[in-house]
């Protein structure tokens, strides 16, 4: 085809593509017109209409202590909280008529044509006195504007006339009055027949109590013959089920409109039955609360896996897609739960966290029932990858429940399964269905605990790491210390090397002071001889770092010239010439006499020898 | 002071020194071990953790883990063992032990980076004095030839070089040793991992006991800890350390 061709081709497809398009759109959803004529053809609602209420006690007459319903309706919609409609506080009731909000609810009604939306309010009206009791007219604010609510009179005697209509209310009869938070427990809301023997239905049946939770897609209703209040009669049931999420002594009561044989769904009807014809009544009616004892769980005792599971329950052996993988194969593990209540509304256990296996969360199946049986299941699947080889069972995944019935919780864990866990090896068709037909139930993992150590192994002081103990950085502070020690050693030693005057002068500081005390010593015991060969060997070693020279090796020239000329010419001069010519006369002459006086000199020669010491 | 105030002062401090001897801590291991065999695995704890108070013994507390295990305490078996391989982490009874306790109870071992996972291979504190020896060697080797007027040979510089490089190998895992002592078990079963510091907090999750968590910080009774699961806060008696603090 060339390209020509292709152009025209392209051009003829292109709007038949385009009609095709919007011919399959228009079958797909209806068109603009249909909804208009659809939406014109409902009856309209009238939200036009003046606000306006009626008031009735419904009976009008009953005896002292009985219940009769002050009912007051408007046509207008209302919140139960009374948000948009203030009533008078206090009700004006006069003595000692007392009366008691009990329901409120609202409904739609077809009048004229046109829907209307109506609000009714309900008051349990007692008198424990006989009498006439009118509740005057009053004013109430709807929508914020004033409405008169009209006067009623209930009128209360201690003998009536025969026969006596009490007032028509719903009775609610609970499954158990005495249940575990969250447990679902049955309730059956019934209209007795009236005293005509008619039946009729309830409409917005609503059941009210703080902390429980209503499942209305579980409701159905029926007429049947039951038992109430000892005598046998026909009543219209609404069941349901209710489940309580906090513990304590709860209310529960009921509300609906009575609705004629308008039942808004289907109904299973047992007996013969007469319905009232024409148009429905809608009178709010309500009930008496009952109350019911709501437990908290033992949860001290709850076993793994629980996930708010209450009721009686157990687990079907899990099954497993195959028994034979490769690392990083899904396997599907499908798990039935089998019981009688709730199994819709059944959460399944979280993944537990398996080191050899990566686990999906349960995703859930359909509800099974066994064949020709009521045993009923939920099941769900997980869907579990193993992560190493050698992997021979699934792991255990906790669950349980809670059995109101033995108060207790009720282990229902997965059992691990067998498996075969292969590395590298492609697994061939046979070998897969070898292994599925060996029984499924393989060999108890056997108890990886080992044995008992019989010596007490190695030992620690502390756990606590080395590091974050006091004493550690001390420990290492000491080398540091010596290192630090080392360096200013070998620093100082250097030093001295390059100046070795300063250690001649120190040793020499260090001979004279030991000069000294010999020269002490020696002027104590009168040792004359030893006492000028100190003295002299002190001057000499106190002037020897000049020159420098080894001490003895001075002569007294070389010891005068430490003196200042001042000095060598006065007392110290002298004495040190005397000391040298005693020592020189004792050395050379071999006389000692002249050395006896000399000891007497030993301030003189304290003072120079102090001197020469300063300038060392 | 009188004789009569000095016995009883000497009796009372040979009496202590004789609660944490040697001696005495061998005998409750042993008391342990024959209460375990008898199949009395409370008294066999208790044993095994008198025995514990004087110094820690990697045998002792994998003896310990066993009886709690038995005893059906999962966080304080796990928590021992744990111990046991922190002491001794050349011990494949106290893996083993691990492994097997964290498979049936459902629980993952703790999450450590990879200088944790060095600081596994040798015992927490051989760590420690290795990195110390080794710099305080090389600095020695560099340092000491100088200051003593040593002729400097080719065996100082590469025994420098080796204790050098054997600080710095070291240095990680010494490391991981400190910021694995944050580790803790969690010692209870169901153990409410909580929003906010209070009683009525919040519960985020249900923590099982074996399960790890690692400390993050501290306010009163309550501890702030990261988990698997998320972080949140936990009761001070909920959880316990590998690091006895």
């Amino acid at each position: 085809m060339n390209v020509a061709n292709m152009r025209a081709n392209y051009f003829i497809l292109l709007p038949l593509v385009l009609c095709a398009g919007r011919c399959l759109s228009a079958h797909a959803q209806p068109s603009a017109d249909q909804l208009t004529r659809i939406m014109m053809s409902q009856p309209h609602v009238d939200i036009s209409a003046t606000v306006t209420a009626t008031a009735a006690f419904d009976p009008p007459l009953v005896q002292p202590g009985e219940k009769s319903v002050y009912r007051v309706t408007f046509n207008a919609t209302s919140d139960a909280s009374s948000v948009t409609v203030r009533w008078p506080e206090p009700m004006p009731a006069p003595s000692p008529l007392k009366l008691r909000l009990t329901a409120g609810g609202h409904n739609m009604q077809l009048v004229g044509g046109a829907i209307q939306m109506f609000s009714t309010f309900n008051y349990d009206a007692r008198s424990a006195e006989p009498g006439t009791f009118p509740v005057p007219e009053y004013t109430v604010e709807v929508y914020g504007k004033p409405v008169t609510v009209p006067s009623a009179q209930l009128e209360v005697k201690s003998e009536l006339p025969e026969p006596h209509e009490p007032a028509r209310q719903l009775l609610i009869e609970p499954s158990k009055t005495n249940v575990f938070v969250g447990e679902v427990l049955n309730v059956s809301v019934l209209l007795p027949a009236t005293a005509a023997g008619a039946v009729e239905g309830v409409s917005e049946v609503q059941l009210n109590g703080d902390s429980f939770v209503v499942d209305k897609n579980a409701a159905r209703q029926s007429i049947r013959p039951m038992e109430v209040n000892g005598r046998n009669m026909l009543a219209y049931i609404y069941e349901t089920s209710v489940t309580p999420i906090a513990a304590g002594k709860l209310n529960l009561s009921a509300q609906g409109f009575t609705a004629g044989m308008n039942f808004g769904g289907p109904i299973v009807i047992t007996a013969h039955v007469s319905l009232p014809g024409g148009p429905p009544q809608y009178l709010l009616i309500d009930s008496e609360p009952v109350t019911i004892n709501v437990r908290p769980l033992p949860m001290g005792n709850a076993l793994p896996g629980f996930t708010g599971l209450i009721g009686n329950y157990t687990c079907a052996p899990p099954s497993l897609d195959t028994n034979a993988v490769k690392i990083g194969e899904p396997v599907r593990l499908t798990v039935i739960i089998r019981g009688q209540q709730n199994l819709a509304r059944m959460t399944p256990p979280p993944p537990p966290r398996a080191q050899d296996w990566q686990i999906f969360p349960a995703v859930r199946g359909t509800i099974v029932a066994e064949a020709g049986t009521t045993n009923r299941g939920a099941s769900f699947s997980y869907t579990l990858i193993p992560l190493t080889a050698g992997v021979q069972t699934t792991p255990a995944i906790p669950f349980s429940c809670f059995d109101p019935g033995q108060s207790n919780f009720v282990d229902l864990t997965i059992p691990p399964l067998p498996i075969t866990v292969v590395a590298d090896e492609m697994l061939s068709k046979p070998d897969q269905t070898l292994m599925l037909s060996e029984s499924a139930s393989g060999p108890e993992p056997k108890s990886g605990l080992s044995k008992l150590a019989q010596t007490a192994g190695w030992t620690a002081g502390s756990l606590g790491p080395l590091q974050l103990r006091g004493w550690f950085p001390l420990v290492q502070l000491a080398p540091a210390l010596g290192f630090c020690g080392l360096w200013f050693w070998d620093r100082r030693r250097r030093f001295l090397e390059q100046h070795p005057e300063i250690v001649r002068r120190r040793q020499a500081r260090r001979a004279l002071r030991r000069e000294l005390r010999l020269l002490e010593q020696n002027a104590g015991t009168g040792d004359a001889v030893s006492f000028v060969r100190h003295a002299i060997h002190a001057m000499q070693v106190a002037s020897a770092p000049h020159y420098p020279a080894a001490p003895r090796a001075l002569v007294c020239g070389d010891v005068l010239q430490m003196l200042t000329a001042a000095e060598r010419a006065g007392t110290a001069g002298g004495t040190v010439r005397r000391f040298f010519a005693a020592a020189d006369a004792a050395a050379f002459a071999n006389s000692t006499g002249t050395q006896t006086g000399l000891i007497a000199e030993k301030s003189a020669l304290k003072e120079i020898l102090l001197k020469l010491e300063a300038r060392l | 002071m009188s004789f009569k105030i000095k016995y009883p002062a000497l009796m009372l401090a040979l009496l202590c020194v004789a609660q944490n001897c040697p001696a005495a801590d061998d005998a409750r291991f042993r008391s342990g071990v024959a209460a375990y065999e008898a199949g009395q695995y409370e008294p066999a704890a208790q044993a095994f953790r008198d025995s514990l108070a004087g110094q820690a013994a990697s045998g002792t507390l994998l003896n310990l883990g066993l009886a709690e295990w038995r005893r059906g305490r999962v966080g304080e078996a796990v928590q021992s063992w744990e111990q046991a391989a922190w002491l001794d982490p050349f011990n494949p009874d106290a893996r083993n032990n691990l492994s097997f306790a964290r498979e049936m109870a459902g629980v993952n071992p703790p999450e450590l980076t990879w200088y944790e996972f060095a600081s596994t291979w040798l015992p927490a504190d051989a760590w420690t004095w290795t990195a110390g020896g080794s710099l305080w060697l090389a600095l020695g080797m560099v340092t000491l030839p100088g200051i003593f007027r040593v002729r400097r040979a080719g065996w100082h510089q590469t025994l420098a070089a080796l204790a050098f490089g054997i600080f710095i190998f070291s240095l990680p895992p010494s490391v991981g040793i400190v910021t694995r002592s944050k580790i803790g078990i969690i010692l209870e079963q169901n153990t409410q991992l909580r929003l906010t510091p209070t009683r009525e907090a919040q519960s985020v999750d249900s923590l099982m006991a074996g399960e790890p968590s690692r400390e993050l910080r501290r306010r009163g009774d309550y501890i702030f800890v990261h988990t698997q699961n998320g972080n949140g806060w936990v009761e001070r008696g909920q959880i316990g350390f590998i690091c006895r603090q």
